[in-house]
């Protein structure tokens, strides 16, 4: 049963984590843009593509996507992984041209709800930063725009979107179980779903405690970033311990 | 005595109608826009029996020649069925009615349930404290680490499991509201437990407890009026998720049976179709889905502004 389980997991977790990175890649720049122009015409349109981001169910977006990517335009694979190859012991599809094109859909698919979600986080975080003395104290000292909006605002906004991420990942390993279900992806969130039909009750309770493990090291992980991105946590250690 | 009861509806009406609720529901086009279809979708649903234009459980009336009848607009589509029928020659409009019923059914239901416990054990969780309270929110936060789905898909599967196999199809409306109820309670535990715990320590509710009030009257008239107000906001963007969790775990076909279809079920009938071209199967309950859920949530964004003192 753990042979079963393992041998499916690099699929899902290469798709969890590109769509992780492809959220983030795309979300972030886009919650700074309509964050410093909030009435721009293009950040009303990121906001109103984002409601609709949140309120489209993840399979709907990827039937949709199967329609016009596989079946109209008739240009990306609608199911599977492609060809993959073995690392030892690793199946990875991100070494062949076809393994690629099928991961872009899914990953797309996965990752929607996600970057809605850090885009509106970051936006809100940095309509409140922008708000504060030190921002207008650092345009005071005559800052190039980049150093305040990039050096002083987004950094400061990094706190809660590292929290609000890391329990995102979380969720998007979950998640899968749907997207791989629209796209017939090999992974752990179909043979759960194929456990659930079937009423097996150990597969269930192995990628149960699977999922609460990825948990836990993903919190871990959230925790230990705090130190790297917050100074004033580091020097309050320093001045406590030594 | 007729007369005393007309005036007293005329003053209620007129009362809500110089509230700053309903003024800022009028001034909110996108509001009252989203507002005229939730209600259009709401209404076309629970009046499908006389608004359908046939009857998709009655098997006698289908007939197999028509199925896969593309909309009326297209070639070869037919008057009779204005946006076509799916495999089984159903007319799609009135599987569609008769769906978005069983969705919303089991949206409001659940959203019922996670209420009722929701809220009753924040109550308890605020109002008793100690080793209770500790004990209740230790398990909200055990289930708040996993999503939502998980939870339900969880559920989902476990009932199903001990339910013996006759009986599956049978009950599984109401385990999918189950299912659905139970992994949404915890928003609504912890913000009731924190205004209890708030309204707890104030003059009335120590003038109650001195007079030998019960404890369960004074939660349930003194301290929840006043905790109801975020209930309501959460209770509305709830319906939106509820909704879609049942589309979602019926379109991985744990959730409402192929024989009383939801539009999820109706999604993966058409799935299995989109390659052949038949696209209106899964298109045309997917935009009533996403229509629904958008709707639901712009009238949830509008009112948590609407009841937030800070942005009037």
């Amino acid at each position: 049963m753990t042979d079963l389980i393992l041998s499916r997991m690099p699929a899902t977790l290469e798709l969890s984590i590109l769509s992780a990175v492809l959220a983030l890649a795309i979300g972030v720049p886009m919650g700074v843009y309509t964050g410093l122009h909030r009435d721009n015409f293009l950040s009303k349109c990121f906001m109103t593509v984002s409601l609709i981001g949140v309120s489209l169910p993840t399979f709907l977006i990827g039937i949709l996507l199967i329609y016009v990517f596989a079946v109209s335009l008739n240009v990306l694979p609608s199911f599977g992984r492609g060809p993959t190859v073995d690392i030892g012991g690793w199946r990875t599809g991100l070494l062949t041209l076809g393994g690629l094109k099928a991961l872009i859909m899914p990953s797309i698919t996965l990752g929607l709800f996600q970057m809605t979600l850090i885009m509106r986080l970051v936006r809100a975080e940095m309509l409140e930063v922008l708000r504060t003395d030190y921002i207008k104290f650092a345009r005071a000292r005559g800052l190039t725009n980049r150093a305040v909006n990039f050096g002083h605002a987004l950094k400061n906004t990094l706190v809660p979107v590292i929290t609000i991420t890391g329990l995102q990942l979380g969720s998007i390993i979950a998640f899968a179980i749907i997207t791989e279900t629209v796209f017939q992806w090999p992974g752990m969130g179909l043979l759960f779903l194929q456990s659930i039909q079937t009423v097996d009750i150990p597969i269930m309770a192995a990628y149960l405690m699977l999922i609460a493990l990825f948990f836990v090291v993903i919190n871990l992980t959230v925790d230990l970033l705090y130190y790297v991105v917050d100074p004033r946590l580091r020097i309050e250690r320093e001045v406590d311990g030594t | 005595m007729a007369i005393g009861t007309l005036r007293r509806l005329e003053l209620a009406r007129r009362r809500f109608l110089d509230s700053d609720i309903w003024y800022s529901f009028t001034r909110s086009r996108v509001t009252v826009a989203a507002a005229i279809v939730a209600v259009a979708i709401i209404l076309g649903a629970v009046l499908a029996p006389w608004v359908a234009p046939y009857d998709p459980f009655d098997l006698a009336s289908l007939e197999l020649l028509d199925a896969h009848t593309p909309p009326s607009w297209l070639e070869d589509g037919e008057t009779r069925f204005l946006i076509g029928t799916d495999d089984q020659g159903r007319d799609l409009l009135s599987a569609i009615l008769y769906g978005s019923r069983v969705s919303i059914w089991v949206g409001f239901a659940s959203v019922a349930f996670s209420l009722v416990l929701g809220v009753g054990l924040g109550l308890i969780s605020g109002y008793a404290g100690g080793k209770i309270d500790a004990f209740i929110m230790r398990v909200a936060e055990i289930q708040l680490s996993f999503p939502t789905i998980l939870i339900a898909l969880l559920i989902d599967g476990v009932m199903r499991g001990l339910l013996p196999p006759d009986m599956r199809d049978q009950l599984a409306v109401m385990v999918l509201i189950l299912a659905i109820g139970v992994s949404g309670w915890v928003q609504y535990a912890r913000t009731v437990r924190g205004s209890t715990m708030v309204e707890k320590n104030k003059e009335y509710v120590q003038a109650a407890r001195l007079i030998g009030i019960h404890p369960i009257i004074i939660m349930s008239r003194h301290i929840l009026p006043n905790a109801m107000g975020p209930v309501l906001v959460i209770a509305t963007i709830h319906l939106a998720l509820a909704i879609i969790t049942e589309a979602t775990l019926s379109f991985l076909g744990v959730g409402v049976p192929a024989t009383e279809p939801s539009l999820g079920t109706l999604i993966r009938i058409g799935n299995d179709f989109l390659f052949s071209g038949e696209w209106w199967i899964t298109f045309f309950p997917g935009a009533t889905l996403a229509f629904l859920v958008l709707s639901v949530n712009l009238l949830g964004d509008w009112l948590r502004d609407a009841l937030n003192p800070k942005l009037r």
